[in-house]
């Protein structure tokens, strides 16, 4: 045992040099070179002799511990190299295989030179280089395959897409620039300081379309907007119970969300999770992140409902409070022939989907109690165009050529008695520049009477029935292009071809040619003159004897007035609704397209469309709600509802546990409320300054069940990110 | 030896709470990024990515010694918390899920290789240091050979001396058919790993079998055999111990290189795939 002890000191034990790049070749075997090899991996033990005066000696006289009886060679060369051989047995001895070797084999057949030259191996250490360099190499090459091979897009593809991205054709260049591109292009992109995220993002917006030209700003909402709402919420009250998470987030990292910046998709939709993973999940703190208001949650510190979810008047028209208090009270007497709703759901419905709940249609909801308000002669007719009463003996005498026109008698005249032409003709004449030069004029004159009139006023009259005389002659002219001129200027840029076509299409062109044939016989050959610089002498031919008007026409010729008018004889007339949509474009404006908007809206007169089909404007134009609200696939507000799970969970009384009827009632005298008309039944065309007929919903009616103890209550159960 | 381990012990308690505290720090840093919509990974990703080229330097700096960089007992216990914390990166980096893809699932079985051999080498070190203090002689590596070499030429006199004295080839042929290749090298591997003397006992077992055939003489050259087999296991048992705390590294250090190169790789395709550096 004690020859196993080792001794350690720089001059007494063997230096293993467990360090250097190649070691003994013997050390294995516990018979190492004390030299041992070379840095390059010569075996140290072949010596080179030196030169003494006439003779060699062994260099490596001591490390042979002065045992090389061999010596050096003639040519000074080591008598040993090549040293240790393999004796071979001859005549039964063993001899050295290289015949030089004095001392000989040993007896167990051995070479007797123990120190001779080995083949030096590697230390440990050296392998291990060796390996790790291999090692090294080895994950180069797979790597360079990986990034540069043809498998490359499902090497580097960092996991599976979702279902709903799986179908892409594209490959990787769907969604990433450098889906294609070279190893070169993603050095490129990866060292690339510039805005390349949102590039990229932009790919996205190529399938989803949906989204609004804001898609990559917060919410999808223009800056400005954002800025308002962040305007409003920050001269707010600041919450008391901000979460310590968030406080800390905001101290460390500011707000991260200025509303002029963009952000890339992939800041929050984050893809290659699976095909099942939730692209669109975000914790309550990420939502809360860029808001100014912090929070705990839904029931801790949630600011408090504002006018939820009443954020308008009804598109339509309706009082819940009088048809419950007044109308649906002794409903059998004072409605026969109505069918009294049952519950909330006679006249709602729930939609396919299972969100939204809208008003059924006309026909369902209000048609068994309001069809003969709007049926039939019932309804008051829209004058489409008539002939104004003229003192033509006065303009004959006074030497005015106006051709032919029925002589002035004792009739109705649609004309206001401020001379005032009904408002569809009024606006095809302000195509006229003879009409619009002398409207003035001849509005402050009594057509009838215009014995005192003078000789400028009497050519203000020449011109103005010439106007008149013009447009009959197109009203009667199959040629629909110069009533589709006269529209043009009329509505300017505001109405495309095809809805001029369509106004064109309502007046009936028959209908004209017939009133023209009976009230102004030569009015074709008059206009042929006319255009020729001659105007025919003032004429006065019989008035037409009236006929009979048939109850259920819905263009009515006259005779009795000289008008043609249109009569709406039920629910959803198109003509109306054309006439109207197209004068609601001009909304602002005050010239004769105004004035036909206002005509038509007049609920005393033909509008009646507008006493339920409320009016918004919006910036300088009106529009007519014809539908109540259908929140589409494609309207996404910043809250969102699913009714359905409400509706068969709560049962029954399910609608009025959360809308509350009102018990105050504030109806004027006209009956209507006071958002939609006002007391001398002006439209009103804001729908944001209302009051509701249901009480506001207070946030503990949702915070009984949506608590973190109950049912889901994270942001995005109730908000939408993306709006539009 | 006391005051030594209570040093110890204070080393170790004040570096645990300094691994502990500074991935806390990490871990509330990486929820507020999250919580701000930063970019997380990216965050803890350098930060890995560093903390790993960092411990690849202390193979650098054992190679420069002369450099004055701290002693290396220094830069072991530095290696050992940074990989201990690397841990904890790597787990808010993933975010806590099993990678799916090829890339990613390569990066992430190499860095776990490295980690996992990185904890068992230090495991090994403490384990196998104080095994080697309880059996054998102190003795390095590269010696073993030579010790070794030098029991079998005593056992081979011995033998010849027995041939020599008694005329009789008992012993002889037991060495020639037994010992022979046993005093050639390391034996019995696993054995001595296992702790086991089972090999051992077997050899003693067949030596006592051949007792009653030995003359006295012989019997005493037997003896003096046994004791060098004793010298012979516990040589061996050195020779493996040290053996495997020289050789985890074969596993350890090319695994860390093939961590940086597929790093690289990461880093370069997550930037160019997620629209620049920015």
């Amino acid at each position: 045992m004690s020859d196993a002890k080792e001794v350690y000191d720089f001059d007494v034990n063997e230096y293993e040099r467990p360090n250097r790049k190649w070691i003994c070749g013997r050390s294995a075997e516990g018979t190492p070179c004390p030299l041992g090899p070379s840095p390059s991996g010569q075996c140290g033990a072949v010596c080179e002799p030196y030169k003494a005066g006439d003779r060699y000696y062994c260099g490596n006289a001591t490390m042979l511990a002065g045992k090389c009886d061999q010596g050096p060679q003639e040519n000074g060369a080591c008598g040993l190299f090549p040293a240790q051989c393999r004796p071979t047995k001859k005549d039964g001895r063993l001899e050295c295989s290289r015949g030089k070797c004095d001392p000989g084999p040993l007896p167990d057949g051995r070479c007797s030179q123990h120190f001779a030259a080995c083949r030096p191996v590697r230390s440990v250490l050296a392998k291990r280089r060796v390996f790790s360099l291999f090692c090294l190499a080895s994950a180069i090459g797979v790597a360079l395959i990986m990034v540069a091979g043809p498998m490359r897009t499902g090497m580097i593809a960092p996991g599976p897409l979702t279902s709903q991205h799986r179908a892409t054709e594209k490959g990787c260049a769907a969604c990433h620039v450098v889906g294609e591109g070279s190893l070169n292009d993603w050095i490129c992109a990866a060292t690339d300081a510039s805005e390349t995220g949102i590039v990229q993002s932009k790919l996205c917006l190529e399938c989803h379309g949906e989204l609004n030209p804001h898609a990559l700003s917060p919410h999808s909402t223009a800056p400005a907007s954002l800025a308002a709402i962040s305007e409003r919420i920050s001269d707010g009250p600041a919450a008391s119970d901000v979460p310590l998470r968030l406080a800390a987030a905001r101290a460390v990292f500011g707000l991260p969300n200025p509303h002029h910046k963009q952000f890339a998709c992939a800041t929050c939709h984050q893809e290659h999770h699976g095909s099942n993973f939730d692209l669109k999940h975000m914790s309550d703190q990420q939502c809360q992140s860029c808001h100014i208001e912090m929070f705990e949650g839904f029931d801790q510190g949630h600011p408090e409902f504002s006018d939820y979810p009443y954020s308008r008047r009804t598109r339509i028209y309706f009082d819940h409070q009088s048809h419950y208090d007044r109308h649906f009270y002794d409903f059998k007497r004072t409605m026969p022939s109505g069918e009294k709703p049952n519950s909330c759901l006679s006249c709602h419905q729930l939609d396919s989907a299972g969100e939204n709940v809208s008003v059924r249609g006309f026909d369902q909801s209000c048609a068994s109690c309001h069809q003969r308000q709007i049926q039939g002669d019932l309804l008051p007719e829209l004058v489409l165009a008539a002939l104004p009463s003229l003192d033509v003996e006065s303009l004959a005498g006074a030497g005015v050529h106006i051709g032919q026109w029925p002589a002035n008698r004792d009739m109705p005249d649609v004309v206001s008695t401020g001379g005032r032409l009904p408002a569809v003709m009024d606006l095809l004449l302000s195509a006229d520049p003879r009409y619009v030069q002398n409207r003035e004029t001849v509005e402050k004159l009594r057509l009838w009477a215009l014995d005192g009139a003078d000789r400028d006023q009497l050519h203000a009259v020449e011109d103005y029935v010439w106007a008149i005389k013009e447009l009959w002659h197109d009203l009667a002219n199959p040629d629909p292009r110069p009533l589709h001129q006269r529209l043009r200027k009329a509505f300017g840029p505001d109405l495309s071809a095809e809805q001029i076509s369509q106004l064109v299409a309502t007046l009936r062109t028959d209908k004209f040619a017939a009133a023209a044939r009976k009230w102004l016989p030569q009015l074709d050959a008059e206009i042929k003159a006319a255009g020729s610089g001659r105007l025919a002498e003032t004429n006065a031919i019989a008035a037409p004897s009236p006929t009979s008007v048939e109850p259920v026409a819905r263009y009515i010729r006259d005779d009795s007035n000289l008008s043609v008018r249109y009569r709406p004889t039920e629910h959803a007339d198109q003509v109306l609704r054309r006439w109207l949509d197209s004068s609601a474009r001009t909304l602002s404006r005050t010239d004769s397209t105004g004035r036909l908007f206002t005509s038509l809206t007049d609920p005393t007169t033909t509008g009646r469309c507008t006493k339920c089909h409320t009016v918004d404007q919006q910036d300088d134009r009106a529009v007519v709600n014809w539908l109540s609200a259908r929140p589409g696939a494609s309207v996404r507000n910043f809250t969102k509802f699913t009714h359905r799970p409400h509706l068969e969970l709560l049962g029954g009384e399910a609608c009025q546990q959360c809308h509350k009827l009102k018990q105050d009632s504030d109806t004027p005298v006209t009956g209507y409320r006071r958002e939609f008309f006002a007391e001398d039944w002006n439209l009103q065309t804001n729908p944001h300054h209302f009051s509701s007929n249901f009480e506001s919903l207070p946030k503990s009616t949702c915070t009984n069940c949506h608590n973190p103890t109950a049912v889901q209550d994270s942001c995005l159960s109730c908000h939408n990110y993306h709006v539009r | 030896m006391v005051q030594s381990m209570r040093k110890l012990a204070w080393r170790r308690c004040r570096n645990i709470a300094l691994l502990v505290a500074v991935a806390l720090v990490l871990i509330v840093i990486d929820q507020l990024t999250s919580s701000t919509l930063g970019r997380a990974p990216a965050l803890t990703g350098w930060v890995l990515l560093a903390l790993v080229v960092g411990l690849t330097m202390y193979n650098v700096r054992k190679k420069l010694p002369f450099l004055p960089l701290g002693s290396s007992a220094t830069w072991l216990q530095l290696h050992i918390y940074a990989g201990l914390l690397t841990s904890v990166i790597f787990a808010l980096h993933v975010d806590w899920r099993v990678p799916n893809g090829v890339l990613e699932s390569t990066l992430a079985a190499l860095y776990l290789g490295v980690f996992a051999s990185g904890v068992i080498g230090l495991l090994l070190s403490r384990l196998i240091a104080m095994r080697l203090t309880t059996r054998g002689p102190e003795i390095i590596f590269e010696r073993i050979g030579r010790a070794r070499n030098r029991a079998r030429s005593a056992v081979e006199r011995l033998v010849l001396e027995c041939v020599a004295e008694t005329d009789s080839t008992a012993v002889p042929d037991f060495y020639s058919a037994r010992l022979e290749s046993y005093f050639e090298g390391p034996r019995n591997r696993l054995s001595h790993l296992m702790q086991s003397s089972r090999s051992r006992r077997l050899l003693q077992d067949e030596i006592e079998a051949q007792q009653r055939f030995l003359n006295d003489k012989e019997r005493d050259v037997m003896r003096q055999i046994s004791d060098f087999i004793h010298v012979k296991e516990d040589l061996d048992y050195q020779h493996v111990h040290q053996a495997v705390l020289k050789y985890w590294l074969f596993v350890h250090i090319p695994l860390t290189y093939m961590l940086l190169v597929f790093a690289a790789v990461h880093v370069l395709v997550v930037y160019a795939f997620s629209g620049g550096f920015r």
